[in-house]
């Protein structure tokens, strides 16, 4: 495993604010990992992606993306590495057209021509939106933007994608076929492509190989979804949702059942009531 | 007040007679139940934001005709005429913080108030009041609602709407994009202003947890007409139908149906402790006789 990007005890406050946003933060995320990254509303998760992509510089400790660390000389570079997708689907939207928008990250880097519309075709292709690359964005519905918002990301060809909270503001159906589109571009690309997802929806950060928890700015747990998903105690005491499943078996337990205590997904926890049960 | 509410046979188009004219709502007729809490479900784009905008007189029907009380809305109402009814109907829209544009929280809030003819103390009173139900602290009350975090701006732009002590309080999504806590405390804050204060309240809404845990009426929007409407327990006893419908149910029901699958048998299972209690009496050797 190579790290992609290391932070080594990076802290950060907003010049009009006297308590830091995130705090003394060291960790490795991996090439070709998918990291999801929980926490309550503030805690900061959007200032450490703002960190990687130098929106916004460390007060103190450094960052490094590719073996670059990220400084002013090398903004540029750590720009092109990292790309990012908002909540808001509509603020994103520049170009006229669907293809348009696209490319206009590519033009502003300068990329010849007949390579930008190779790239935008690709980068469209792999977001299933090439039927729609005449369209107009403002025309689209709110799942099918985020979709042209990850193509314009992927056009630069980023070695990271981060996806703040991109799957918010989608209705439910809009939300699983990102999450969908997620798993085909790392099926695709492999160790190509490392993606963070920044998110509240559990079956997202369920879908990553790793979740991290930010809370009040600070890592306070990093593990696999299992591990951090059958904590419900920590879970609430951090503000955040606690998967039905394990909802459940409290539920049970207060009504006096034994009830497994390691993790259980819902198919899970249904095979072993159904076994449970069967056997009564 | 008295706030019943019916559309009969309404039709909506947006942009009628131009080029661009685009369908809203064909044929909509349902009532909204006075007093009580509905929620409006539906696929993006199915019409229930363009429903609800015909209850704050934003918009009028194109054909058909809804009433509200003993207000009759037509193609043909004067706009006009409805400011006298305006005024007891709260509408937070999809992403209110959008609209929030006084210099300071406190004025934001007073700006309804205000604007339907209170005097400054009535309004800062009101204000205060709305902004402690959305707990927002007084040592926010002179800052800028743009210096604010979005939990917190969304807060205060349903602080403006409830400052207005509407009789009809419509949510329009209000807790998309939100944290589980800050969902969690604001749908016990509409659910308590509900009861407390027995007004109609209208929720559109994604998340059935929300619409099996508090509506008392649900009401189904499809390709801009409603194809279904009743009690919650009516609205998700037909399995069959949901499924055409690509319709997400609660996620207790869910589970009750992945087990039903294997052959366990549960009945009525809406939220998670009817399914904790039915699946304790099984684990416990207790005959089921419902
Ligand atoms: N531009 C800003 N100026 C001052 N404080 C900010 C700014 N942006 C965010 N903050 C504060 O920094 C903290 C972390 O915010 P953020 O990273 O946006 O959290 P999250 O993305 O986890 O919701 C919060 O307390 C927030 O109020
Ligand atoms: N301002 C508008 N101009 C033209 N068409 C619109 C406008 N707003 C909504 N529509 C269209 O009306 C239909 C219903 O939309 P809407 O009421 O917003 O649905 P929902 O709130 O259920 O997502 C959709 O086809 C949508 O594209
Ligand atoms: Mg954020
Ligand atoms: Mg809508």
């Amino acid at each position: 495993m190579t790290p992609i990007i290391s932070l080594s005890h990076v802290t950060y406050a907003y010049p009009n604010s006297d308590v830091p946003a995130l705090r003394d933060l060291s960790l490795t995320i991996n090439k070709g990992e998918w990291v999801a990254i929980i926490g309550h509303n503030g805690s900061g998760k959007s200032t450490f992606a703002k960190l990687l992509n130098y929106l916004l510089a460390p007060d103190e400790g450094e960052i490094t993306v590719n073996d670059v660390v990220a400084t002013e000389e090398n903004m540029w570079t750590i720009r092109d590495m990292v790309g990012m997708v908002f909540q808001n689907p509509d603020n994103q939207f520049v170009g006229a057209t669907v293809a348009d928008d696209v490319a206009f990250g590519m033009e502003n880097r300068g990329v010849p021509r007949d390579e930008m519309i190779t790239r935008v075709d690709a980068a469209l292709e792999e977001v299933q939106m090439m039927p729609f690359a005449d369209r107009e964005p403002a025309r689209l519905s709110g799942g099918q933007k985020q979709r042209v918002a990850i193509a314009s990301v992927l056009a630069l060809q980023p070695k990271i994608l981060i996806l703040d909270e991109a799957t918010a503001m989608l209705d439910p159906t809009g939300r699983r076929e990102m999450i969908a589109l997620v798993h085909e571009l790392k099926a695709h690309m492999g160790d190509d492509l490392t993606v963070i997802s920044i998110t509240h929806d559990i079956d997202e950060a369920a879908s990553a190989d790793r979740v991290m928890v930010i809370n009040d700015g600070e890592l306070v747990e990093t593990g696999l979804p299992a591990e951090v998903f059958a904590n419900a105690d920590q879970l609430r005491r951090f503000g955040l949702a606690v998967p039905f499943a394990e909802q459940l078996k409290e539920q049970l337990r207060l009504r006096g059942i034994e009830v497994p205590n390691e993790y259980l997904t819902t198919e899970g926890l249904v095979t072993w009531l159904w076994q449970s049960i069967s056997t009564k | 007040m008295v706030m019943a509410i019916n559309f009969d046979q309404v039709g909506f188009t947006y942009q009628p007679n131009t080029p661009f004219a685009t369908p809203g709502l064909h044929d909509v007729s349902f009532e909204i139940p006075e007093g009580k809490f509905t929620a409006v479900i539906g696929h993006t784009g199915s019409g229930k934001s363009t429903m609800v905008q015909h209850l704050d007189g934003l918009v009028l029907p194109t054909t058909g005709k809804v009433t509200m009380g003993n207000q009759v809305v037509t193609a043909e109402t004067k706009l006009k005429e409805l400011n006298e009814m305006r005024a007891h109907i709260g509408l937070v829209f999809q992403f209110p913080e959008a609209q929030l544009f006084e210099q300071t929280v406190l004025k934001d809030v007073m700006f309804g108030p205000k604007n339907f003819g209170a005097s400054e103390e009535d309004a800062q009173a009101a204000a205060e009041a709305a902004l402690k139900k959305v707990a927002i602290s007084p040592d926010l009350y002179e800052r800028s609602p743009f210096e604010l975090s979005g939990g917190q701006m969304r807060r205060v732009a349903i602080a403006g709407v409830i400052a207005m002590a509407p009789d009809l309080l419509i949510l329009d999504e209000p807790t998309a994009g939100l944290d589980p806590q800050g969902q969690r405390e604001l749908m016990t804050l509409f659910t308590d202003l509900q009861k407390e204060r027995q007004i109609t309240v209208v929720l559109i809404t994604h998340q059935m947890e929300y619409v099996a845990q508090y509506a008392d009426h649900v009401v189904v929007f499809e390709h801009g007409t409603v194809v279904k409407s009743g009690a919650p327990a009516t609205i998700f006893a037909d399995e069959e139908w949901l499924h055409e419908k690509q319709l997400d149910v609660p996620a207790a029901k869910q589970f009750a149906d992945a087990l039903a699958e294997k052959g366990i048998q549960l009945h009525n299972v809406l939220d998670i402790d009817q399914l904790a209690d039915q699946l304790a009496a099984r684990l416990n050797g207790e005959v089921d006789h419902v």
